[in-house]
């Protein structure tokens, strides 16, 4: 019997002018979208391919010179972009797309790209992540406002009842027409997202992995409004209200909520501006994190035990050449300021996030749109997992500069050079993405709430239908 | 006409929906222009900060040198602690003015591109890069997201408490039967409805002004500035263009559910669809120039600048024969520096080439995508109001170039006064430069009232053209089947 209903709802709908051209209006944006990304994510994956190899020939084809000269020449590491961000670019335009690399100095990444382009940027970016998270809802709603409240007012809901079914079930026929509806429409949609990626030159089999959750989360999402729709068209005295209600529902979850939560969560969590940070940061450089083992201090107890472990009384004496070894030494220990403090502004990042994350009770579109990101590697945590990555290879890259003068270089000879081919024999970047259990631990709780919304959704569907007044 | 006017206002005054849009976009207003405020409070506080660490530092100096000059205390053995050192005062760590972009009466109105843009920079000798070390930390996801300010509210929220108002302007009059009857009296109908419409217009912009005005007293913004003008008129415009589309509908005689649908239909249109189109495809035919590729661009300028450096100290000995070069160990610091500072001039005059080439590509493309905002009223309207709250693509442009212009000056006086010798006295205090913002933003405020205009016009024409035949029964049917879900007007 709810098959029947279900089966019922579906011809309806697909009969409906309305639907059809709304599905098609969908389907062409979804290609046209999906294409665009496509041609954009193979461009900008050939331009960082490009820029590493170029970067990398530069750095090897420096003039011989000084290490220490070369260590601050420096070199740049470019952010790879992820083949899923062809679905969803996240904060991709948002956050830096390279990292220089230099000596004595953590950087931030530079050049964010939206700062390149003009307000009708800031309007939303047409990729089949946005279509999906905020054009698809309203389709879902577009269905189902009346698909009880419309029964009730053209007096048929009194004839399908009398046919012997209790009003869960038909709350529940009408459920899984019309997501039949949607899964009639999405599925072929998400094949051909499937078969884009596998199109794309270089995913990975957890690509594939993360595309399947991808649409997971997007799936519960659909779910989320398919029950709150028919939800609401059981309570609302009449259709018009239910739409009236839905679409309230749509624009406070898709925009007022996120941007209601932009602004709290500045003020729960306040970043600290520019110039505080900056003021932190060189206190901290030279007299230490609060105050503890201050440069000068830290350098000299260094020397003291580098002395004692030689068995020696003067720098001079020691086999090696001690700056090189000294500079790296306070390369690391100035390393450790830089990232207490820039694991401080991560955490206050974080915390911002999570008050996103705790807005989601009113906003199920909040979480669907963390999780695509995430899944995406497209996400907050993705770029900061690159810039680590970029920070320890600065280090390497640094301590290979600053041992060759420890091993190469006598004492206070400050015009040895190396030869042409040193370069060429340094570290090089390997980025390795951030893995899928990395991205699971932060995810997990989305999907669960996400399923939470889903099954509560459901459940209170049901049962209003089955309190519902005929 | 006075009847009409009478019985509308009383009407709408009954009406429970007008009280509660009303208070809704009351709360609304008031809570945007709050979160306005907060950002234009933090940037003043930020903004004092940068004046107080400045004249700190100059007043330090201008005291020690005073010291000096008067014979008090002597002058630092390190020439870089040294006041009357020009570097001291123009380029080394400390030295330098700061550019600020003060936020203008009405920045409350809208972020803009204030979340993404520096609106302050250092500028000495040696800096002028707002971007890097100025970033105010804004979290990605928050300026994805969006801010919750007025022009969020006046963008999005504001066209659908128009549409709430207007979409059965005509329709409701059919299925309540009045149409009947006002049909069997000598009136015109298109007048009599278009008096409605009118009065409906000039009673929401009405209420939004007071609105605004109300927010603006409370929360102590500067509402007796000429930006003020322009504010209440691209609202009026926004208002006047919505209720267009509405009356557009009305005239095609659908029901009032349909016409709910299609003018909802019509915001996400134009409010959603239309600009993220328009954005894709200004950027698909125009790609903005690649960031990666500048970046190697300048590297290779660096190199390049690195292998020439011997023949460019060459050819700058030999340029300047009053100048003796000495090896690096008989070197003073005065030498050491104007080497540096010739291979920097060679180098940054070749990173300005990749420099100058990117700023132009990238200004083709802005300028290409900026055409694009005539296609949306919300997109105009938006613009607009970045232009009115100066945070606009178009302020931050003007900024940049002041704070270029204002570097060269910087740099011109302290390397005018180290080559030529000269230290500094406590007199030339009063002779830095000072940062002025000489070059204005361009205003497309008039363009954006008139586009606008065109596009109410638009509407307001086409309405003209339809809708000749009021049907007093059930809404027209397009096609034979009936219409599904719909409610039955009874």
């Amino acid at each position: 019997m709810v098959f029947c209903i279900a089966k019922k709802e579906l011809t309806d709908t697909w009969r409906d002018k309305r639907f059809r051209w709304v599905s098609l209006l969908l389907i062409v944006l979804l290609v046209v979208s999906g294409l665009v990304s496509r041609n954009y994510y193979q461009r900008i994956q050939a331009e960082h391919e490009e820029a590493r190899e170029a970067a990398r020939a530069q750095w090897e084809g420096q003039a011989a010179k000084n290490p220490h000269s070369a260590a601050h020449f420096g070199t740049h590491a470019f952010k790879p972009v992820q083949p899923l961000s062809m679905i969803d670019n996240g904060l991709d335009k948002y956050l830096g797309i390279s990292v220089f690399l230099e000596a004595h100095r953590q950087n931030q990444a530079q050049h964010i790209l939206i700062a390149d382009q003009n307000a009708l940027a800031r309007f939303g970016e047409l990729t089949p992540a946005f279509v999906l998270i905020y054009l698809l809802p309203l389709l879902i709603i577009l269905v189902a406002y009346g698909s009880v409240s419309g029964e009730r007012e053209s007096g048929t809901l009194r004839l399908v009842l009398s046919q012997g079914i209790s009003k869960a079930q038909l709350a529940l026929g009408k459920i899984a027409g019309i997501w039949l509806l949607v899964l009639l429409l999405v599925i072929p949609i998400f094949l051909f997202g499937l078969f884009f990626i596998l199109s794309a030159a270089s995913y990975q089999t957890e690509d594939l992995l993360r595309y399947g959750l991808m649409v997971v989360a997007f799936l519960l999402y659909f779910g989320v409004f398919v029950h709150v729709a028919v939800l609401v068209s059981t309570l609302a005295k009449s259709s018009n209200l239910s739409l009236l209600v839905l679409l309230f529902f749509w624009l406070v979850s898709a925009f007022m909520v996120p941007k209601f939560t932009a602004n709290l969560s500045q003020y729960l969590h306040p970043t600290p501006d520019a110039i505080t940070y900056q003021e932190e940061l060189k206190e901290d450089l030279e007299n230490g994190i609060d105050g503890h083992d201050p440069f000068n201090e830290f350098a000299k107890n260094f020397q003291d035990s580098v002395l004692l472990v030689h068995g020696v009384d003067s720098v001079q004496k020691l086999p090696f050449n001690y700056a090189g070894l000294a500079m790296q030494a306070g390369e690391e220990h100035e390393r450790k300021v830089y990232d207490k403090h820039f694991n401080d502004l991560n955490a206050i990042y974080v915390a911002q996030l999570k008050t996103h994350e705790a807005s989601a009770f009113l906003s199920p579109t909040v979480l669907a749109k963390m999780l695509s990101m995430q899944f995406a590697r497209t996400d907050l945590k993705a770029h900061f997992h690159f810039a680590r990555q970029a920070e320890d290879y600065r280090i390497n890259l640094v301590r290979d500069l600053n041992y060759d003068i420890k091993d190469n270089a006598s004492y206070g000879d400050w015009s040895y050079k190396v030869e042409q081919d040193f370069f060429k024999n340094t570290v090089r970047f390997e980025y390795k993405p951030i893995t899928f259990s990395e991205t699971w631990r932060a995810a997990s709780g989305g999907m669960i709430f996400l399923s939470a919304w889903f099954l509560i959704s459901l459940v209170f569907s049901l049962l209003a239908a089955s309190r519902t007044k005929v | 006409m006075l009847h009409i006017i009478r019985f509308e206002f009383k009407n709408l005054l009954a009406s429970r929906m007008l009280w509660w849009l009303a208070g809704l976009l009351l709360v609304l207003i008031f809570f945007a222009v709050y979160n306005g405020k907060n950002r234009t409070t933090a940037q003043l506080a930020t903004i004092e900060k940068v004046s107080d660490l400045e004249s700190e530092f100059y007043n330090n100096q201008a005291v020690m040198l005073d010291s000096i000059e008067q014979g008090l205390i002597k002058a630092p053995a390190a020439w870089q602690k040294d006041p009357s050192n020009p570097l001291r005062l123009g380029a080394f760590r400390g030295a330098g003015r700061y550019a600020v972009l003060m936020p203008k009466p009405l920045a409350v109105v809208s972020t803009g591109q204030s979340d993404i843009e520096p609106f302050y920079t250092r500028v000495s000798v040696v800096s002028k890069n707002a971007g890097s070390d100025n970033a105010n930390f804004e979290n990605p996801f928050n300026v994805a997201n969006g801010q919750f300010d007025l022009s969020f509210v006046l963008v999005f929220i504001l066209p659908l408490l128009v549409i709430a108002f207007s979409y059965n302007i005509l329709s409701s009059e059919r299925e309540q039967g009045t149409l009947r009857l006002l049909l069997s009296m000598p009136l015109y109908l298109h007048r009599w409805l278009f008096a409605k419409l009118v009065f409906r217009i000039l009673f929401v912009i009405a209420t939004v002004w007071a609105l605004l005005l109300l927010a603006f007293l409370f929360f102590g913004v500067a509402v007796a500035s000429a930006d003020m003008a322009g504010l209440l008129a691209v609202t009026a415009l926004y208002i006047l263009f919505w209720f267009s589309v509405a009356y557009f509908v009305n005239l095609l005689h659908y029901s009032s559910a349909v016409n709910a649908l299609m003018l909802l239909g019509a915001w996400l249109l134009f409010v959603l669809i239309v600009p993220s189109v328009a954005n894709m495809a200004a950027t698909s035919i125009h790609p903005v120039p690649s960031r990666v590729e500048y970046v190697i661009a300048q590297r290779d300028s660096k190199l390049e600048a690195e292998k020439n450096k011997e023949k460019l100290l060459a050819a700058f000995y030999a340029n300047n024969l009053q100048l003796e070069r000495k090896a690096d160990s008989e070197k003073g610091w005065k030498e050491s520096f104007r080497e540096t500072f010739a291979a920097n001039a060679y180098s940054d005059s070749l990173m300005q080439v990749v420099e100058d080439n990117y700023q132009s590509r990238l200004e083709n493309q802005q300028a290409f995508a900026n055409g694009f905002q005539f296609i949306s009223p919300a997109v105009l309207m938006q613009n607009a109001l970045n232009e009115i709250a100066g945070t606009g693509t178009a302020d931050y442009k003007a900024f940049k170039q002041n704070v270029n212009n204002f570097h060269e000056e910087w740099a011109g006086y302290f390397m005018g006064k180290f080559y030529r010798d000269e230290n500094i006295a406590t007199t030339d205090f009063a002779t830095f430069p000072v940062y002025a913002q000489k070059v204005k933003p361009q205003s497309d405020l008039l363009l954006h009232l008139v586009a606008l205009g065109i596009f109410s016009g638009l509407f307001l024409g086409l309405s003209f053209l339809t809708g000749n035949r009021p049907k007093t029964k059930e809404p027209r049917v397009s096609d034979k089947k009936p219409k599904r879900r719909m409610a039955v007007a009874n």
